[in-house]
């Protein structure tokens, strides 16, 4: 189909996160991204959560540590917040997660991380 | 803001550990509330002097009736900054609510407990702090975290009404359960708090270490007296 012409298309808001698990813990995108999915889901609902609309966008993650840039709808930010926030483990691994960052482009987001890992 | 964890052995972190990762996260001090059962925290003193944030001495009465607690309460009422009693039975809520020693009343609602009007005016009356806890919330699923919600919110109901003082806290026992105050504060508009209601919960815990040590301190006579001017004799 073809694309929405600029002034339709929706507007994003990209989280920075940093990630933190126990030491030589591998955690894949693909785990990480279904715990987002879930934790928008079980948080804010099924509603809530298509409003939002959680998607991993950027992601890496090695020994214990990693960034992620989250995108979620602009004006849901704060319920994005709170639907990462409660994320607590990842395939059975304990996760630490902070938002160090709000940004409306991926680029700026990549830099609001401490190592940055994903510029 | 402030946070209150519990450390090694009672959680699975060292002060350290979870202290470095709030100052990370933008927490202006860490209370240390491990359960009286579980105390050992020897360091505290050496890494509240090498940490840029406060950490402040707490300690969360854990007994099986009222008795043994009240004995727990007048001990470490001398020793400790912030004093907090383990909820979730009628018996221990109502216990810490009437002893104006305590300054917390940490997690009423979980397991089977539960306030009434008659416990948050009492909470009011003597001065007590009733914990919203967001543990649950921030990392259990299904009927446990629909219940927590509920309870969440029929403790932020009573509070609202007597206006009674609260503290918020995630109740981390390991610092990848630490969240972030911004974290929070969305979190808690989500589950019907005001923002700026969770941000004064969390800074309670600040304003309890601030009046004890005031307290403490050697400058206090009494309540209601201050050393001022004087006239010199001559």
């Amino acid at each position: 189909m073809k694309h929405l012409p600029k002034h339709i298309r929706p507007r994003w808001r990209y989280l920075a996160l940093t990630l933190e698990s126990q030491s030589g813990v591998a955690i894949e995108r693909r785990s990480f991204q279904r715990e987002v999915w879930y934790a928008g889901q079980n948080l804010l609902g099924d509603p809530g959560s298509a409003d939002a609309d959680l998607r991993v966008v950027r992601f890496t993650f090695s020994d214990g540590a990693g960034e992620a840039i989250v995108r979620a709808r602009h004006g849901e930010s704060e319920r994005a917040r709170a639907a990462l926030a409660c994320i607590d483990e990842v395939d059975g691994a304990p996760l630490g997660l902070c938002v160090r960052g709000v940004s409306g482009t991926i680029r700026a987001a990549s830099r609001m991380t401490p190592e940055r890992a994903l510029e | 803001m402030y946070e209150s964890v519990h450390v090694r052995p009672d959680g699975e972190s060292d002060l350290s550990r979870l202290v470095e990762t709030a100052a990370d996260y933008g927490f202006e001090g860490v209370v240390v509330r491990n359960h009286s059962d579980a105390r050992p925290v020897t360091d505290l003193p050496a890494v509240a002097a090498a940490a840029d944030i406060d950490v402040v001495d707490g300690v969360e009465i854990r007994a099986d009736d009222p008795h043994r607690a009240g004995g727990a309460v007048g001990n470490f009422r001398t020793t400790h900054t912030v004093v907090a009693v383990h909820g979730g039975t009628n018996a221990m809520n109502r216990f810490a609510v009437e002893n104006e020693k305590v300054d917390v009343l940490a997690h009423p609602m979980t397991d089977h407990g539960d306030v009434n009007h008659v416990l948050v005016k009492a909470a009011a009356d003597n001065g007590v702090r009733l914990e919203f806890s967001l543990a649950p919330v921030l990392r259990s699923s299904g009927g446990h975290r629909v219940r927590a919600i509920q309870s969440l919110r029929k403790l932020r109901e009573l509070v609202a009404y007597y206006d009674a003082p609260y503290v918020v806290s995630a109740d981390p026992t390991s610092h990848f359960e630490l969240r972030a105050p911004r974290e929070l504060c969305a979190l808690g508009e989500v589950i019907g708090f005001s923002a700026d209601a969770l941000e004064a919960g969390l800074r309670e815990w600040g304003v309890i270490a601030e009046r004890t040590r005031a307290v403490r301190s050697d400058s206090f006579i009494e309540p209601g007296v201050q050393r001022g001017r004087y006239e010199e004799d001559d």
